[in-house]
């Protein structure tokens, strides 16, 4: 008999049979949805081609309004990718046992949202052609130069930080399902491996380099948010010359990333049925963890509005007239009730705290927290600086296009990632279930006075 | 003449009227004048920026009645990708033809300013001569002595681009480090099975 947290299979072979199930289970079902995705993804290739041939002007940009829509996508996208792998490092680092089943997805989430989230720093351009200057003739005092650094480093480092963890797990994939797989994949599979058979030295080293990744990758993912919020901080822009803006991007990152992590999981373990290994713990345990960071974003948001709307000087008042009362006041609203609220009250309360209400919830929040990123780069733009004429901001078809497109890719992208790699850590499981058994047999000898008691089937 | 002659005539008549008429009435509209007036002391005064300077304008009718409840725009001529103006702000004349509205100074160094009446059917149009105001920076009140940090300023990029390779050369060490250390122990365990 095993305590309730243990999952019924424990071994290597079954959690790799369940951990590879998006691998062996293609089917029309597959092909349908990503067909879905991959139509949105076309479209909005298409509009981007279609604003290369054409220039910025397709878009709603003026010459006040030069960031919109594209500059909160890069903030949004790569604020989820940042949230995802600070959550995976927080609980990896802190030895949080239930952190087992979710953490690939977190992993592979927060790589797919870094790339699509970048592509915007390209995608906002208009001579992406000029892209190269970045490295033919930085300057040094230019915020994008940093930005650029600070994102490339960071994406090697989540690349680093997937990949290691999966060593193991794909050890187990090529030799429990590699064979009924075959081709290309067996392949991908025996090379990633390097060769893997769980002896002590391959495992110190790879464990060993998890933890010194796991320590690097949050102060820099800090790094990468705070670069971020600095290329607004640095200007002289009413509302965004702020200098709680770093950390206000940061806590943004963490709740929209946690948020995002809900959904991913929540979506994949019902299209797989890995109700087994991602419990209903899972679930409440990251609902808390987007309450917390709920909070503290409101908590600095009603900061930032306290001071800056006490003092209200001549350029500050039009500002927050137009968030709170004006024309972005049904954003500002929206992102209060609809992203910081409703959920707050789902997580709360117990009847709505289950895995579909705290999806609800995440999925409220992920929107909130992106129409908040609109709030922050529009209305400053719209505010005048040289003369007294406010310019305002009409999103294009191109930009919709092209947002739909990039949205849809993260699910496709992540897709077709667990459709060659296992959607589980099968190691980190499997270590966590020895771990919850042995715990289990000190308890049932200590109660009943016998002798050890063996593992029923054994580990491995 | 048949009536329907006379249908026609009315027709040509209002259509031709409708075409005609703004030009009738603006013919028939008063001229008037209008001259900007500033209470600050211009054309050169001293100035902190962020100061608030007050643009003033009296519409009047050519033989000096003040015309009232009509719209003022004021502009800043500016030689930005050339002239052009930009709008200070529309402010509706009082009863005494004079309207007013404010203009914050966000830095030193000249400025052109006029006022326009658009013109409606009663009064005709109008535009202010340009009027000059140089602003000139005012003495700091607060005595602060400059500290020169260049030499810090010139050391960050570098220091951010060193912490930048540490990240990158750690990631690469371990990356290299698993790569060559996994495989290894597998060869030398011998083959698989054994």
């Amino acid at each position: 008999m095993v305590s309730l947290a243990i999952p019924q299979h424990h071994e290597v072979s079954e959690i790799t049979e369940v951990a590879s199930r998006p691998i062996l289970q293609g089917g029309i079902r597959f092909w349908l949805i990503a067909g879905f995705f991959a139509i949105f993804v076309a479209a909005g290739i298409g509009a981007y081609a279609y604003q290369v041939m054409h220039g910025l002007g397709v878009t709603g940009y003026n010459d006040s309004v030069f960031w919109a829509v594209y500059e909160s996508n890069l903030v949004a996208f790569i604020g989820i990718s940042y949230g995802g792998a600070v959550t995976s490092a927080l609980l990896r680092l802190a030895g949080a046992g239930w952190r087992a089943p979710i953490v690939r997805m977190a992993e592979a989430m927060a790589l797919v949202s870094l790339c699509v989230g970048a592509l915007f720093g390209i995608i906002h351009l208009g001579r992406p052609d000029r892209l190269l200057e970045l490295f033919t003739r930085p300057h040094a005092t230019s915020p994008i130069v940093w930005d650029f650094l600070a994102i490339t480093t960071y994406i090697v480092a989540t690349v680093v930080f997937l990949y290691l963890p999966l060593i193991p797990d794909l050890g187990a994939v090529r030799d429990f399902v590699g064979p009924r797989v075959g081709g290309w994949r067996l392949r991908v599979y025996r090379i990633l491996a390097l060769g893997w058979r769980d002896l002590p030295v391959q495992r110190r080293i790879v464990e060993q380099s998890m933890t010194v990744v796991a320590i690097v990758i949050i102060p820099l993912a800090v790094s990468v948010h705070s670069v971020l919020a600095w290329a607004f901080g640095v200007t002289v822009r009413v509302g965004w010359h702020s200098t709680i803006l770093a950390p206000y991007f940061v806590v943004a990152a963490l709740l929209s990333g946690v948020a995002a992590v809900i959904l991913v999981v929540y979506a994949f373990r019902r299209a797989y049925h890995l109700e087994e290994y991602i419990t209903v713990k899972q679930f409440r345990y990251l609902s808390y963890l987007m309450l917390a960071l709920g909070l503290g974003y409101l908590y600095l948001t009603i900061s930032e509005m306290l001071t800056e709307s006490y003092v209200l000087d001549e350029q500050t008042a039009p500002l927050l007239q137009s968030m709170l009362i004006g024309s972005f006041s049904p954003f500002f609203w929206f992102f209060l009730i609809v992203g910081g609220a409703i959920p707050t009250l789902l997580v709360v309360l117990p009847w709505t705290r289950t895995p579909a209400g705290i999806a609800l919830a995440a999925l409220l929040t992920v929107v909130g927290m992106w129409v908040k990123r609109l709030v922050i780069v529009i209305p400053p733009l719209e505010q005048p600086v040289f003369d007294r004429v406010a310019r305002g901001y009409q999103v294009s078809i191109t930009e919709i296009l092209v947002t739909l497109g990039a949205t849809a890719a993260i699910p496709l992208l992540l897709m077709l990632f667990f459709r060659v790699f296992p959607i589980l850590s099968i190691d980190e499981i499997h270590e966590v279930a020895e771990e919850e058994l042995a715990a289990h047999h000190e308890r049932h000898e200590e109660f009943t006075g016998r002798g050890p008691v063996r593992a029923e089937g054994g580990v491995r | 003449m048949t009536a329907r002659r006379w249908s026609v005539l009315v027709v040509v008549f209002a259509l031709s009227m409708s075409v005609a008429w703004p030009a009738i009435a603006h013919a028939a509209a008063a001229p008037t004048k209008i001259v900007m007036q500033t209470p600050n002391a211009l054309p050169v005064q001293k100035s902190d920026p962020q100061s608030v300077m007050v643009l003033g304008a009296m519409l009047s009718t050519a033989d000096g009645k003040p015309v009232a409840n009509q719209k003022v725009e004021f502009l800043m001529v500016t030689d930005i990708l050339g002239k052009t103006q930009a709008s200070v702000g529309t402010v509706v004349s009082d009863s005494g033809g004079s309207a007013r509205t404010t203009f914050v100074v966000r830095k030193t160094g000249p400025y052109q300013f006029t006022a326009k009446f658009a013109g409606n059917d009663a009064f005709g149009p109008s535009e202010s001569p340009v009027l000059k105001a140089d602003f000139e920076a005012l003495p700091s009140k607060v005595q602060t002595q400059l500290v020169d940090l260049r030499q810090v300023g010139g050391m960050l990029p570098w220091a951010a681009l060193a912490l930048g390779l540490a990240i990158w050369a750690v990631l690469i060490v371990v990356l290299v480090r698993v790569a060559v250390v996994v495989p290894r122990a597998a060869r030398g365990a011998g083959p698989r099975g054994a």
